[in-house]
C-alpha cells in the first residue's frame, strides 16, 4: 500500500487503480481536517488564514494538465474508427495546445502533459475539444467499405476533404480547474456536442496545480516535513484507536486518504521526482521504530536501486548516508534491548520484524553503493556490530540478574537467589534458543544461541559452583545419628533447595543439547552434576541409613500374613521393594548426565541395595526364629492348628526373602544400567569402559543373590531342624507299626499340603529337598539303632516305608522332587543296607559267597593258588567233585598272617613247599544239613600238590535244592555254592593256615548222564583270600547280628581270612564309628547314643 | 574292613554360609598397576594395555589360609583424580587396604600419604588399620629406593611393605596373603578376647573323635 509510483497516491482504496468505481473522492474539507489535525491547528487559525488568503492577490499558478486517454468515441472512418486529437485552451488565455494525432482507434491514449498558466484558480475553466482528422481516400478505402453506413462515411469524408475541411469535431468538454483538483486530481469527463444527447465518449484527465514561487524554491525538506508530520499523525491516531497494537500490526506505510491526497498534491506542487520521493519516504519510514520491517526493507531497496542508477546528487547521498547510519545506530541500539525491542511474547510479528530488520542490515552490508557510503563513516561490518549489541544485551541482562545477589549473606538466601538466577538464565537462554537463534543464524550467520549460552553458562559457573562446593565441604561427616537436623536441609532430595538448584542447572545444561559438541564442551555448567556428587553420595549414605531403619520397622510391623490371595509374601517384602523403587525414582529424576559417572554411582547404589537386602533377610530370619522360640514347647509341630499358623508364618518369611531376591536380579535393568552401558559404548573407548563396568555390576548382583540363597537355605535348614523331632517320632512310629501311615498320612501330607500352599515353587522344592535329606538321615539313624535288636522282617518293612516316602515326595506331576536325583548316595547306601538287613543270616552268607564269586570272576584279588578240579551233577542229581591238583601256592610272608603258628617259629616264603590239603563243602552250611565236608589228603611239601581224589556228594535234585527264607531270585543268590578251601597243614594243636578259597555256584555245574562223566573237562580255579578293599555288604549286615549265632560264628570264621593291612586284621569295624560319616554333628551325637 | 554309610549334605550351600567374606580395597595413583595386580591375583593374567579403571571394579577370590577358606572381595579403585568423589563411598566396610605405588614413579610414592588419609577419612577407620604398602613394577628401573619406602612405612605405624610386579608375577599372591594374614591375626586376637574358650574346645573335641575312629 501507499506506493509512490509517479507520485500518484491511490487514495483510501484497497484495490487497484484501474476503474472509476474504486475511486474515492477526497474533498478539500477532509484534506483540511487531516492537515489541521496533523499540524494541530485550531479552527480559528484556519478561518483567519482563509480570509487572509482570500484578500491576497491570487498567486500565479500553473496547471499541470495530463491528457491521458479517451474512450468510446464515435466512429468516423469507413473502418468504424476515428483519428482523434485534442485541443486544449484556458478561458482566460488565448493560447491553446494540441495533442498528438492517434489513428484508427476509438480508445486513444495520449498521456501528454501540458502546463497551462492559470489566472484565477477559483473560476478558471479549461476547454477541451476532441477532433477527428479525415483519412485521405485511397483505393484500399473502398475495399474497406463494409455497408451502406460505411459508404456514406466515405462519401462524407471525401467531400470534406474536397472542401478542405480536414477535421471534424467529435465532442468537447468544459472543466472547472477547481473541480478537477478537488476531485483528487484525476477523473473522467463526458464529451458533448450541439446539446444533442448522443453519447460522444469521455476523456480522462489529471491535473494538479503548482505555484511558481514554490517551484522555484524547490525544497524537498518541506515535503519531508509534511510527510513526517502526517506519518506521526497517522501513528498517533491509530495508536489512540488501538492500544498495544504495536505488535499486533506494525505500521505498513499507510496514510489516511486525505493525508495521502494532500501529500500527493504537495509532491506535484513541489515537482518532486521519483527518486527524491523514495529518499523522503525511506528517511521518514526508517526512523519509525514501529514501522513494518518488510515495508521498510522495500523502501530501502527502492533507495538502493536509485543509488545504483546514480539518481542522487551528492547532497542527497549525504542525506542518505546519515540516514543509513542512524538506521544502523537505531537498530544496533534496539538489539541491545532485544527482549524489549522484539518481545518474544509477541510471537510471529516480533520475529518477522527482527527478520526483516536484519535483512535490511544485511542489504546495507552487501549493497555496494550503500556499503561505500557506510565505509565513509568507518562503520564496522554490520554482523560484528550486531554481535556486539547482542553481547551487550546479555551483559546488561546478567547485571540486573546478579544484582539480586548483592548483600545476601546467609547460605540459605544465597541458594534461593542462585536458584532464581539459574532459572532466569535458563529462561533467557530458552528464549535465545527458541525465538532468536534461528533468525540470527539465518539472516546474519550469527551463532547467537551458542555465543550467548557460553557467555551465560560461564557466568553461572562462578556464581553457583563455589557456593555448592562450600556447602558440601563444610558438611560434617555423617555421624551415627541417622538424621542430622541442621544439616538435613542441604540434602539432595526432591523438595530441597539444592535439589531445585540441581534441577535448574540440569535444565540449563540440557539447553546445550542442540549446540555442537565443541561448544558443549566449553559450557560453564557442563560439569554441574559433579558439583553435586558429594551431595549425591551423601544422599545415598543417608538413604542407606534410612532404608535400613525403614526395613527394620517394616519387619517389626510385618504380621507375616500374605498381602492378598495371589501373592505368597507379606508387607515387609513389598515395603522393602518400595524403598528400592523410591531410590529408583530419585535416581531417574536425578538424571545424572555423564554416563560413565552415572555407572559408577549406580554401582554404589546397587551395592547399597544389596547390603540392605541382606539386612532384610537377616531380620526376617531373626523374626521367624523368635516366633519359633515362643512356640518352643508346643509339641508335634506342624500338626496342631497353632502350629499350622506358625508354619504359615515361617513360609511367608521364606517367601519374603525369595521375593526380594528375585527382584534383586532385575535391579540393574530397572535402574537403566543397560541403557547407560549402551551410551558408554557409543563414546570413545566406550567398549573398554563398558567391558569393565558390566561384569562389576553383574558380580555384585550375583554375590548378593548367592548370599541370599544361602540365607534361604540356612533358614530352611533351621526350619527342618525344628521339624526334626516331629519327623523322627513319625519315622519311629512308622517303623514300629510297619506302616507308612504315621509318617506320610499324619505328618508329611499335612505339612506338605500346608507348604505347597504357602511357599513359592523354588522354596517349596528347596524345602522338600531338605526334608528328604533329613528323612534319609533319620531313617539311617533308626536303622542303625535297631540293627542288633531287630529281625530281618522289620528291615523289610522299613525299606518299604522308605520307598513309599520317596515316591510320596516325588509325585508324577513334577511338583516334588525329581526321583532320579533324590536317590542320593546316602539313600542308595541306606537302601542297600536295608536290603541286606531284611535277609536271613543264611541268605546273607549265601550272598557273601555270591559276592566272593563275583570277585573271583573279576580277577581283582591276588591269586593265592591255582586249583584244578572237576565238578558236575549226574542226571539224577548226584554231585561229583574231583580235586586234581593245586599249584603256585602262596603263603603270606607276613608273620602276622600266620600268627597262629607256633609264634612265628618258621617263616614261609612264596613258593616254599607247603603241606597242603583241600577242603570241599557245600555252603551255606545251614542249607545243606547233614552233608559231609570232604578233605583231601595232605600233600607234604609239594607244589604242585597232586591230590586226584573224587568225592561223591549228596543226591541233590532240582526240587531239593535249598531255598533261602525269601524268594531266591529276590536275593539274587543261587541256591548254594561249592566251596574249595586250600589250607596248610600245621602241627596238631595248631590251627591250619588258610591259603585261599574258591567258590562255584551249584547252578553253574554241568549236569550229564553218568556215562558222560569222563567227557566233562576240569576247571582251573583261582584261589583267593577275601578282599580288604572291597566291602562286602553281606558281611556288613551280618556284623549287626551280634545276637544271632549263625551270623556271629560265621563272621568269626570269615574275619580270620580277610586280608587286613598291618595288625588290624580281625577287628571288625563298626560302621557307626567310621570317621568319614556324616559331617553333621547331630548325626554324630545321635550315633554315639546308639 | 567294612565300609560305612556316608550321609552327605548338599555341600555347596553350606560352604556359602561358612566361608568368610572379607573386603579388600586397592588404592594408589592412576596407572601404578592396581587393576593389573588384582587381575594377576585373581585370574593370573596380565594385560599390557590395561584400560584405566572407571570408578571401581571388583572381583571375588577364594583363598585358603590355615585351613580356612576366605572369600576376598577385592575392590579395585580408580586412581585418576576425576573419579575422586565417586570412589570414596566404596571404602566403607573394608577389612584391608593395599596402598599401592609404582617404584618407577616417585610422585605416586609421594601420594601414599594422601591415599592413606583419604582412606582413613572415608572408610571411617582408625589410623592403625591393617594397611599393606605395595611397590609395584619391580621389573622396571627403580626410581624409588627400597629404603625410602621402608622408612616411610616405619614412620607411618610400622606398615608392612612388599614389592611386586604384576607383569612378571612377583609377590602378587604373597602380598594379598600377607594382608589377609595380618587381618586374620587381628580378627582372631579380638575373637579370643571376646570368647576365649570356644575355638579351642571345639577344635580339640573334633580331633579326639577323629583319633578314636581310626584307632
Ligand atoms: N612393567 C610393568 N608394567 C605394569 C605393571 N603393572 C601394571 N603395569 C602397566 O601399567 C599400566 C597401568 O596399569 P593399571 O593396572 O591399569 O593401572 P591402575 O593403577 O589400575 O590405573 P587406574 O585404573 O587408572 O587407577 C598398564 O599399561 C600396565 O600394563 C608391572 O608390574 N610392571
Ligand atoms: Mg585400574
Amino acid at each position: 500500500m501507499g506506493g509512490t509510483k509517479a507520485g500518484v497516491w491511490k487514495v483510501g482504496g484497497e484495490g487497484d487503480l484501474s476503474g472509476p468505481s474504486t475511486r474515492a473522492e477526497v474533498h478539500m474539507e477532509q484534506v483540511l481536517r487531516v492537515l489541521q489535525a496533523a499540524f494541530q491547528v485550531t479552527q480559528d487559525t484556519i478561518d483567519r488564514l482563509r480570509t487572509d488568503v482570500r484578500t491576497r492577490p491570487a498567486p500565479e499558478v500553473n496547471l499541470q494538465l495530463s491528457i491521458k486517454e479517451a474512450r468510446e468515441l464515435r466512429p468516423q472512418t469507413v473502418k468504424g474508427t476515428t483519428n482523434p486529437y485534442v485541443i486544449v485552451s484556458v478561458s482566460s488565455n488565448s493560447a491553446s495546445h494540441r495533442t498528438r494525432l492517434e489513428r484508427d482507434t476509438l480508445w486513444p491514449k495520449w498521456n501528454q502533459v501540458f502546463t497551462l498558466p492559470i489566472g484565477n484558480l477559483q473560476n478558471e475553466v479549461i476547454r477541451l475539444e476532441v477532433w477527428h482528422e479525415h483519412d485521405t481516400v485511397k483505393m484500399q478505402g473502398l475495399t474497406a467499405v463494409r455497408d451502406i453506413k460505411g459508404m456514406s462515411r466515405l462519401v462524407r469524408g471525401t467531400t470534406a476533404q474536397v472542401q478542405h475541411q480536414a477535421s471534424h469535431l467529435l465532442g468537447h468538454v468544459l472543466v472547472n480547474v477547481k473541480d478537477l483538483i478537488e476531485r483528487g486530481a484525476d477523473g473522467w469527463f463526458d464529451l458533448e456536442k450541439n446539446e444533442r444527447s448522443k453519447e460522444r465518449g469521455s476523456i480522462h484527465l489529471a491535473g494538479s496545480v503548482t505555484s511558481k514561487a514554490q517551484l522555484e524554491n524547490k525544497s524537498r525538506q518541506s515535503y519531508d516535513a509534511l510527510l513526517a508530520r502526517l506519518v506521526y499523525h497517522q501513528l498517533t491516531a491509530t495508536k489512540n484507536n488501538n492500544e498495544h497494537s504495536e505488535w499486533l500490526r506494525p505500521w505498513d506505510g499507510h496514510l489516511s486518504g486525505p493525508g495521502a491526497a494532500s501529500l500527493a498534491q504537495y509532491a506535484i506542487m513541489l515537482d518532486i521526482g521519483e527518486a527524491a520521493l523514495h529518499l523522503a519516504w525511506w528517511k521518514v519510514g526508517s526512523r519509525v521504530p514501529t514501522a513494518d520491517a518488510v515495508w521498510v526493507l522495500a523502501r530501502l531497496q527502492e533507495v538502493q536501486a536509485a543509488i545504483s542508477k546514480n539518481l542522487y546528487q551528492d547532497e542527497e547521498l549525504l542525506e542518505l548516508r546519515s540516514s543509513f547510519c542512524s538506521f544502523i545506530h537505531d537498530h544496533t541500539e534496539r538489539l541491545k534491548n532485544l527482549h524489549k525491542s522484539f518481545p518474544p511474547s509477541s510471537g510471529v510479528i516480533a520475529r518477522r520484524q527482527l527478520t526483516y530488520t536484519l535483512k535490511a542490515l544485511q542489504c546495507m552490508q552487501h549493497h555496494a553503493g550503500t556499503r561505500a557510503l557506510l565505509d565513509q563513516e568507518g562503520l564496522l561490518p554490520l554482523h560484528e556490530m550486531v554481535t556486539a549489541s547482542l553481547a551487550t544485551h546479555t551483559k546488561n541482562w546478567w547485571t540486573t540478574v546478579i544484582e539480586k545477589l548483592r548483600g545476601v549473606r546467609t547460605t540459605d538466601q544465597q541458594i534461593t537467589h542462585v536458584i532464581n538466577i539459574v532459572k532466569e538464565a535458563h529462561d533467557f537462554l530458552a528464549i535465545a534458543a527458541n525465538t532468536y537463534d534461528a533468525i540470527f543464524l539465518k539472516e546474519m550467520n550469527i551463532p547467537y544461541m551458542q555465543t550467548t549460552y557460553l557467555m551465560v553458562s560461564k557466568k553461572v559457573n562462578p556464581c553457583v559452583r563455589p557456593l555448592v562446593m562450600n556447602i558440601y565441604n563444610s558438611l560434617p561427616p555423617l555421624g551415627d545419628q541417622e538424621e542430622e537436623v541442621g544439616v538435613d536441609i542441604y540434602r539432595l532430595d526432591a523438595g530441597t533447595s539444592l535439589w531445585e538448584l540441581y534441577m535448574n542447572l540440569s535444565r540449563l545444561y540440557q539447553l546445550s543439547d542442540r549446540l555442537p559438541a565443541e561448544a558443549r564442551a566449553e559450557s560453564g555448567v557442563r560439569e554441574y552434576h559433579r558439583w553435586f556428587s558429594r551431595g549425591v553420595l551423601r544422599w545415598l549414605e543417608l538413604a542407606v541409613c534410612r532404608a535400613q531403619s525403614m526395613i527394620r520397622r517394616a519387619v517389626e510391623l510385618d504380621m507375616l500374613e500374605p498381602q492378598d490371595d495371589y501373592c505368597k509374601f507379606s508387607s515387609s517384602a513389598s515395603d522393602t521393594l518400595g524403598i528400592f523403587i523410591d531410590v529408583k525414582i530419585w535416581w531417574q529424576k536425578l538424571a545424572w548426565p555423564d554416563p560413565e559417572n552415572s555407572a559408577v554411582v549406580l554401582t554404589k547404589i546397587l551395592e547399597d541395595i544389596c547390603s540392605s537386602v541382606l539386612t532384610y533377610s537377616n531380620l526376617i530370619r531373626e523374626k521367624v526364629e523368635h516366633i519359633f522360640h515362643q512356640h518352643e514347647n508346643s509339641t508335634r509341630v506342624f500338626i496342631t492348628q497353632q502350629a499350622r499358623t506358625l508354619f504359615r508364618e515361617i513360609c511367608i518369611g521364606l517367601n519374603n526373602i525369595e521375593r526380594v531376591r528375585t527382584e534383586l536380579v532385575n535391579l540393574p535393568t530397572q535402574f537403566g544400567f543397560h541403557e547407560l552401558l549402551q551410551k558408554i559404548r557409543e563414546s570413545d573407548n566406550g567398549d573398554a569402559a563398558a567391558a569393565q563396568l558390566e561384569p562389576t555390576v553383574d558380580r555384585l548382583i550375583a554375590n548378593a543373590t548367592e548370599n541370599m540363597e544361602a540365607k534361604v537355605t540356612e533358614f530352611i535348614d533351621t526350619v527342618v531342624e525344628k521339624m526334626q523331632p516331629t519327623l523322627e517320632r513319625a519315622v519311629n512310629e512308622a517303623c514300629e507299626e510297619q506302616s507308612s501311615r504315621p509318617l506320610l498320612a499324619q505328618v508329611l501330607d499335612p505339612t506338605l499340603e500346608l507348604t505347597i500352599d504357602q511357599l513359592n515353587t523354588s522354596n517349596f522344592k528347596r524345602f522338600m529337598w531338605r526334608v528328604w535329606e533329613e528323612l534319609v538321615d533319620i531313617f539311617s539313624t533308626t536303622v542303625m539303632r535297631n540293627t542288633e535288636r531287630r529281625k530281618a522282617n522289620y528291615f523289610g518293612g522299613v525299606r518299604k516305608i522308605l520307598e513309599a516316602t520317596l515316591s510320596f515326595l516325588s509325585p508324577a506331576d513334577g511338583k516334588g522332587l525329581d526321583e532320579e536325583t533324590a536317590m542320593t548316595p546316602a539313600y542308595k547306601s541306606l537302601m542297600e543296607l536295608l536290603e541286606n538287613l531284611r535277609m536271613s543270616s543264611e541268605s546273607l552268607i549265601a550272598k557273601y559267597y555270591q559276592e566272593r564269586y563275583d570277585e573271583q570272576l573279576e580277577e581283582i584279588l591276588p591269586c593265592k593258588a591255582r586249583l584244578y578240579a572237576k565238578f558236575l551233577f549226574t542226571k539224577p542229581g548226584k554231585l561229583i567233585v574231583e580235586v586234581i591238583m593245586a599249584k603256585d601256592m602262596v603263603v603270606e610272608g607276613d608273620a602276622c598272617s600266620i600268627n597262629s603258628r607256633s609264634g612265628g617259629l618258621a617263616l614261609y616264603n612264596a613258593h616254599q613247599p607247603i603241606d597242603s590239603y583241600v577242603k570241599v563243602q557245600l555252603v551255606p552250611q545251614e542249607w545243606f544239613p547233614g552233608t559231609a565236608i570232604f578233605k583231601t589228603k595232605t600233600q607234604r611239601k609239594q607244589d604242585p600238590a597232586v591230590y586226584e581224589q573224587t568225592f561223591d556228594g549228596p543226591q541233590l535234585t532240582q526240587d531239593s535244592l535249598p531255598h533261602s527264607d525269601m524268594s531266591k531270585t529276590d536275593d539274587g543268590v543261587r541256591a548254594g555254592f561249592l566251596l574249595f578251601t586250600l589250607k596248610d597243614y600245621n602241627l596238631p594243636g595248631f590251627t591250619n593256615t588258610f591259603i585261599g578259597e574258591a567258590v562255584v555256584p551249584l547252578s553253574s555245574l554241568p549236569c550229564v548222564d553218568s556215562s558222560q562223566v569222563h567227557n566233562v573237562t576240569h576247571t582251573c580255579l583261582t584261589m583267593t583270600a577275601p578282599g580288604l578293599d572291597i566291602g562286602y555288604n553281606s558281611l556288613r549286615a551280618l556284623h549287626f547280628r551280634t545276637g544271632d549265632k549263625v551270623a556271629s560264628s560265621f563272621i568269626k570264621k570269615v574275619s580270620k581270612r580277610l586280608i587286613e593291612p598291618k595288625a588290624k586284621a580281625g577287628t571288625p569295624v563298626r560302621p557307626d564309628e567310621d570317621k568319614a560319616r556324616s559331617r553333621s554333628p547331630n548325626i554324630r551325637e545321635r550315633l554315639k547314643l546308639s | 574292613m567294612v565300609k560305612c554309610i556316608t550321609l552327605r549334605w548338599f555341600g555347596h550351600l553350606e560352604r556359602l554360609a561358612e566361608s568368610e567374606m572379607t573386603k579388600v580395597v586397592i588404592l594408589g595413583d592412576g596407572g601404578v598397576g592396581k587393576s593389573c595386580l588384582m587381575n594377576r591375583f585373581v585370574t593370573d593374567r596380565f594385560d599390557e594395555h590395561s584400560f584405566h579403571t572407571i570408578g571401581v571394579e571388583f572381583l571375588n577370590k577364594e583363598i585358603e589360609l590355615g585351613g580356612e577358606t576366605y572369600t576376598l572381595q577385592i575392590w579395585d579403585t580408580a586412581g585418576q583424580e576425576r573419579f575422586k568423589s565417586l570412589r570414596t563411598p566404596f571404602y566403607r566396610g573394608s577389612d584391608m587396604c593395599l596402598l599401592t605405588f609404582s617404584i618407577d614413579d616417585p610422585p605416586s610414592f609421594k601420594n601414599l600419604e594422601m591415599w592413606r588419609k583419604e582412606f582413613v577419612y572415608y572408610a571411617d577407620v582408625k589410623a592403625d588399620f591393617p594397611f599393606l604398602v605395595v611397590g609395584n613394577k619391580v621389573d622396571l628401573e627403580r626410581r624409588v629406593e627400597r629404603e625410602e619406602a621402608e622408612a616411610w612405612c616405619r614412620e607411618n605405624g610400622d606398615l608392612p611393605y612388599i614389592e611386586t610386579s604384576a607383569k612378571i608375577a612377583t609377590n602378587v599372591e604373597a602380598s594379598f596373603m600377607m594382608c589377609l594374614k595380618r587381618w586374620a591375626n587381628i580378627e582372631s586376637n579380638q575373637e579370643r578376647l571376646t570368647m576365649p574358650d570356644t575355638v579351642q574346645l571345639d577344635g580339640g573335641g573334633s580331633d579326639r573323635r577323629l583319633c578314636s575312629c581310626s584307632s
